[in-house]
């Protein structure tokens, strides 16, 4: 597990260029801005777990996992490894991101001095979810379909995804379950924190259902 | 170190099946056409493809069963694998160090400097020859008891192919205890190294010899079509038509001169005893 993240840490160190430059963006956007801000940093959360996604098309070019599972690498730690480099890599761009709004909020004047903390707190929540939300879909869709093909079947999972929705939605609607009122009920029970824990939970339970894909789809793939 | 029992393994219309033996503290080499199945048998020692029957046994264990202890005690060069082409020699050299607990780091950057390789250049810019270099200083710099050597002399010039031949020959001398089973589509590559042979034809192995006795008792009897008629049949392993009659290859060439003394019986390198055996000659 050590070796392969001082891998993925050396070919991202060798992108550092673009890395930087995002990272001094997300500075200077929150440091400067308030309304910009958040959206800016949930574009930036999505392009870190991209990133992540990234790296396994760079492990499976030009025999590359051939070549990885001739070292003292296993499937199993192979994907632990990319779910850790996703999440430590979402967390890290949100940790500079509440670092770099809380040094706004100090600052006397600055545009950021007016964000509500509370408000801020539950975004990046809401935004780090949606992260590992992303990698939770596309490491086992990369891993299962490569990078080329998994890039194009997202779409159709987002799809089902959208249908599956409306389905719930219409069965709503027909069989009166009365879910909207149920969940707004559950809202005003839980409150702000109680959402953020029981979104955390689902988060959890869907990394590693997402996790028990990848390792099944890798401990089956001959290379 | 290495048993291969009956492994079978299919893929659309080709076929592996082979059975194979590396004895602890010798070189065995294993010889073959492009697509005769050396890089899918590697690949099931790794446990990277999954035979459909027969059995592999390393280090007295399953491929299957191999974790990340087992594997620091093969090194690899695998045909058709390739390193990450962001990294560098020397992210290289970090990965390996924290990956092996006996990666010498001094002997790498030696040895990359011996093969010309740069510490500070990724691997998308090397050349097909530095690139099967580096992956063979990688294989040798963490003390492996076991060596699985897939064509590690493809894209190299004759005098990086002598500089391999040399490394592997010091590098079993370090140690009476370890092995190395090494392919090449070129036999010469293989002759002066190795101390038993498989050929492998088509999925097949069709000769397994140790070395000594393939150089000394193989050979080449050449006949006309009327002395061709008159000789042992028994002892000639494979006939090839030539313009003057028949070349026919012996592993009994001793026989031949003794019993035949008006025939041309000539040594043979490993070189003609495949190219005769899998009719590429």
């Amino acid at each position: 597990m050590r070796g392969l993240l001082v891998r993925d840490f050396c070919i991202l160190k060798n992108q550092i260029k673009w890395i930087g430059a995002g990272g001094l963006l997300i500075v200077v956007i929150q440091l400067f801005s308030k309304g910009t801000a958040m959206m800016m940093v949930s574009c930036f959360v999505i392009a870190t777990a991209m990133l992540t996604s990234n790296t396994i098309s760079f492990d499976e070019a030009e025999g590359g996992f051939a070549y990885l599972f001739t070292l003292p690498v296993t499937r199993k730690g192979y994907v632990s490894e990319k779910y850790l480099v996703g999440a430590g890599m979402i967390f890290s761009v949100l940790f500079i991101s509440g670092i770099c709004t809380a040094v706004g909020i100090l600052i006397p004047g600055s545009r950021t001095a007016s964000v509500d903390v509370e408000e801020m707190i539950l975004f990046l929540g809401g935004c780090a979810i949606m992260g590992i939300f992303y990698i939770a879909l596309m490491i086992p869709l990369y891993l299962k379909f490569g990078a080329t093909n998994g890039k194009l079947i997202l779409p159709l999972v987002v799809w089902g995804l959208i249908f599956l929705l409306i389905g719930v939605v219409r069965l709503n609607g027909k069989y009166q379950w009365n879910l909207e009122a149920s969940m707004m009920k559950f809202f005003r029970i839980a409150g702000n924190a109680g959402v953020a824990a029981v979104f955390a939970i689902l988060a959890i339970i869907l990394l590693t259902i997402s996790w028990l894909c990848s390792r099944h789809i890798m401990e089956r793939k001959e290379f | 170190m290495l048993k291969i029992r009956r492994v079978k393994k299919r893929y659309g219309t080709f076929a592996l099946e082979c059975s194979l033996e590396v004895k602890k503290g010798s070189i065995t080499g294993l010889v073959g056409e492009n697509g005769a199945g050396k890089s899918t048998l590697f690949k099931m020692i790794l446990g990277l493809a999954f035979p459909d029957s027969g059995d592999i046994s390393l280090f007295g264990k399953s491929p299957e069963k191999f974790g990340s202890k087992d594997r620091e005690k093969i090194g690899v060069v695998l045909a058709g694998s390739g390193m990450n082409r962001y990294l560098k020699a020397g992210d290289m050299q970090e990965m390996l160090k924290a990956m092996y607990s006996r990666f010498d780091e001094e002997y790498y950057r030696g040895m990359c400097g011996k093969f010309c390789i740069p510490l500070d250049r990724p691997v998308k810019d090397f050349s097909t020859g530095m690139k099967s270099k580096m992956k063979l200083v990688c294989a040798v710099s963490h003390g492996a008891d076991f060596l699985l050597l897939d064509e590690p002399t493809a894209g190299l010039d004759v005098v990086s192919r002598r500089m391999v031949q040399d490394l592997l020959r010091r590098y079993m001398e370090e140690d009476d205890a370890r092995s190395i089973l090494i392919s090449s589509h070129i036999a010469s590559d293989l002759e002066g190294l190795c101390d038993d042979i498989y050929v492998l034809h088509e999925g097949n192995i069709i000769l397994h010899e140790s070395m000594d006795t393939l150089l000394t008792e193989y050979g080449l009897v050449k006949t006309d079509p009327v002395q061709y008629g008159k000789v042992e049949r028994e002892y000639i392993l494979k006939i090839r038509r030539e313009a003057y009659g028949y070349d026919c290859l012996t592993g009994q060439k001793q026989f031949f001169r003794e019993n035949y003394p008006e025939l041309v019986v000539e040594d043979i390198n490993l070189e003609e005893v495949v190219a005769m055996l899998t009719g590429g000659g």
